[in-house]
């Protein structure tokens, strides 16, 4: 019997959406719950959780804490994590990296003076992000790969997370032909386009 | 068998994980250290531009924990079910938590920040960690089924780094220190940390 998911988060993208993004691409259905901040119900739940934190996946009887365990739970139960052990290596390696781009983008938005925020996103665009997408490039295949000639869940987290860089920058990925690959290549997945049109629209 | 070589600097720092792993295992690898000062040459080769690095066959991976992943399934220490290998990674996310916290206390270099950061980690986030770990550690003192996991051993290695900076902080977790001394009794690993160079961190 197919197992039941449960993922609860607040009612953003944020550290939920790449498992959100992994279950469209597989098809699988999965109930969705979403707290709004300072909501009464996740005061209650709160102590009843592992770490005190969400996202949290419920499948039968285990529950889930720490978004990227939930999404490589997700990603191997979906065959979405790589087919080997060196793949899924690689995998890995290139969802653990897009965590030090989260990270910039995280002070960014978190970043309540004007001017220091400027700052940041000026370093982010002229510094940072040439490097880090410069070796995302090296990674990538022409067509549109991270690992081997089909679409992994690394491929998928590029995906997610650049999502939060096109706002600042639309144009983050010219002449980087290959990444632009790989996110064409998910979003044009039917379960993730279909997702795409139809998630919840909201500011994170 | 597969040719592993990992590099990164003279320290146990991102690699000692990966190490410990390697020793539970048995499995022979190159243990490569290089100098400061080799670091700038080598930077633009990596895929990333940091190390550690592992190389397989000449395929080179980065990113400590998928690297640190990697061995202990190659050493049979990831967890025996799906669940059971979730359970392990979310104890070590967790643990990688309060990790980056402990470097924020070590690292800071005014003396009065520092002692107020070092303050308010032993008396809020500490406890609450050791705590919460106690609870998720069994009588046999594994944190994942009844065997020794990466998870112990990840645990092992971060209280090594924080029992230098705080000595008594397992006083009293008592399945916790069961943890710590299934790790340390388990013969590869025992070999290791008679053997192992010693660095400051």
């Amino acid at each position: 019997m197919a197992p039941k998911y449960r993922l609860v988060y607040f009612n953003v993208r944020g550290r939920a959406e790449l498992t959100r993004l992994l279950f469209a691409a597989a098809g699988v259905e999965y109930q969705d719950e979403r707290f709004e901040f300072g909501s009464e119900q996740w005061k209650e739940l709160k102590p009843k959780t592992p770490m005190g934190q969400m996202p949290l996946l419920y499948v039968d009887d285990v529950t889930l804490c720490q978004s990227l365990t939930i999404a490589r739970y997700v990603a191997r139960a979906t065959g979405l994590a790589g087919r080997s052990p060196l793949d899924e290596a690689r995998a890995d390696m290139i969802v653990d990296g897009l965590a030090d781009l989260e990270k910039k983008l995280l002070a960014i938005f978190n970043e309540k003076d004007e001017e220091k925020k400027g700052e940041l996103q000026k370093d982010l665009a002229g510094s940072f992000l040439p490097q880090f997408l410069g070796n995302y490039e090296k990674l990538a295949s022409a067509e549109g790969f991270f690992i081997g000639d089909s679409m992994t869940w690394a491929d998928i987290a590029f995906f997610n997370t650049l999502g939060w860089v096109t706002p600042m920058d639309p144009a983050v990925l010219d002449g980087f032909n290959n990444l632009a690959k790989v996110v064409d290549n998910v979003q044009s997945q039917p379960g993730v386009a279909r997702w795409l049109k139809e998630r919840p629209l909201t500011k994170m | 068998m597969p040719s592993y070589k990992l590099t990164y600097f003279n320290v146990r720092g991102r690699a000692e994980l990966i190490r410990l792993l390697f020793a539970t295992g048995g499995i022979p690898y190159e243990d490569v250290r290089i100098g400061r000062d080799k670091w700038p040459e080598l930077k633009p080769k990596t895929p990333m531009g940091q190390i550690p690095i592992l190389e397989v066959d000449g395929q080179v991976y980065c990113q400590s924990m998928a690297i640190a992943r990697f061995v202990a399934r190659e050493a049979g220490l990831l967890g025996e079910s799906s669940s059971d290998q979730a359970r392990a990674d979310m104890l070590l996310d967790g643990g990688a938590e309060v990790g980056e916290l402990l470097k924020e206390v070590v690292l800071e270099k005014d003396a009065s920040k520092r002692a107020e950061k070092k303050k308010e980690f032993s008396e809020k986030s500490l406890p609450h960690f050791l705590t919460l770990y106690e609870g998720f550690a069994n009588d046999s003192g594994h944190f994942v089924g009844e065997s020794l996991t990466w998870a112990d051993i990840s645990f092992f290695n971060m209280m090594d780094f924080l029992t230098a900076e705080f000595p008594s902080a397992l006083e009293g977790y008592d399945k916790l220190n069961k943890i710590i001394e299934n790790v340390k009794s388990n013969p590869g690993i025992a070999k290791w940390l008679k053997e192992r160079p010693v660095t400051d961190h």
